[in-house]
């Protein structure tokens, strides 16, 4: 399991990607499809994902669309044509870094006794 | 899931003195999607106790907080460019107005007129919410508040002059006096007291007395 600090710095990529591949989520489908993806090995918790999710909302980058499900409101969570773009770039931003990371994480001894 | 049990997952939550709507209806969807991908061969109170025991229940009135203070953020930064951008509005037409009126140049009054209408109906109102919304202490609250609305009583006297209707005089004394000899004295000391930067406390005030002697100059009180 990958430790929530860790995870905390990413989350907001992480539900823009899923965002934009599915259109639209509501909260635990959220969860539970990062439980699957990362083979439970990234466990959103809910104090983590609502207030990541109603700051995106208020920065305009997700709007919500509630629907009677069951007898009850869910809300579901999509991307506006801003956030479209947003997501964009956050995730290729998050693949840079994550090439950049592994590349200091890979380096060998003897290169690094030349800098 | 039946009308009874969202009530009793609806329960189970203001018993934890949760308050915000948004976040309560968050919270029903949640806990009964926990509870409607639970299939294990239990009673509904016993999956919900299990849901709440997941949801961690106790924490959600710190993310509560956490949510509703985003929300709060949000709106008083909206309401600092819509306060911002009226102050500039009204002080522009009022220097406008004023310049007009030294040279003689028509379309003065309108100018000063036009300024004192966006000063009532948008620059105080703003400046009442903004200041009850802030964390001061009550008693810095309320100076601010009563400043306020001596400085609308003010305003308002110099729009009764314009009009020409009777009481100008009156109101426009009854405003500036109140205010100088009360609550702006009151301000300085607490701004004083509060502020660290005490040049900028009186460079403020200064600035405030310089508009009021304009002002007073140009209604001829």
């Amino acid at each position: 399991m990958h430790s929530s600090e860790l995870v905390k710095g990413t989350l907001k990529t992480i539900i823009l990607k899923l965002l934009k591949e599915k259109g639209k989520m509501y909260g635990y489908e959220i969860t539970q499809c990062v439980k699957t993806l990362s083979r439970e090995s990234i466990q959103l918790t809910e104090g983590a994902l609502y207030p990541s999710l109603h700051a995106l909302e208020l920065e305009g980058i997700l709007t919500t669309e509630s629907v009677i499900v069951n007898g009850r409101a869910r809300k579901y969570y999509q991307l506006t044509p801003t956030g479209k773009s947003t997501a964009v770039q956050k995730i290729e931003a998050l693949k840079s870094f994550m090439e950049t990371l592994n590349e200091i994480l890979l380096t060998e001894k003897s290169v690094l006794k030349n800098i | 899931m039946t009308p009874a049990e969202i009530e009793q997952i609806k329960s189970a939550l203001e018993s934890h003195l949760l308050l915000d709507e948004e976040w309560i209806e968050d919270c029903i969807d949640h806990i009964a999607s926990m509870i409607e991908n639970n299939h294990e061969s239990i009673l509904f109170e016993d999956k919900l106790e299990q849901a709440l025991q997941i949801f961690l229940i106790e924490e959600m009135k710190t993310i509560e907080i956490e949510i509703v203070k985003q929300k709060q953020m949000k709106n008083s930064k909206t309401l600092n460019v819509g306060l911002n951008y009226s102050i500039i509005i009204a002080i522009s037409m009022m220097t406008i107005g004023m310049i007009l009126k030294l040279i003689h140049g028509t379309g003065a009054m309108a100018f000063i007129l036009g300024a004192i209408i966006v000063s009532c109906i948008i620059v105080f109102p703003l400046l009442l919410v903004k200041i009850l919304q802030s964390k001061m202490v009550i008693l810095g609250k309320w100076v601010d508040v009563l400043m306020l609305v001596s400085v609308l009583t003010f305003i308002s006297g110099t729009l009764f002059k314009i009009a020409k209707w009777p009481g100008a005089t009156m109101l426009m004394l009854f405003g500036i006096g109140t205010f100088t000899l009360l609550f702006w004295p009151l301000s300085l000391k607490y701004q004083w007291n509060k502020q660290e930067e005490k040049w900028r406390v009186l460079m403020h005030h200064l600035l405030m007395l310089i508009v009021a002697m304009m002002i007073f100059g140009l209604f001829k009180v």
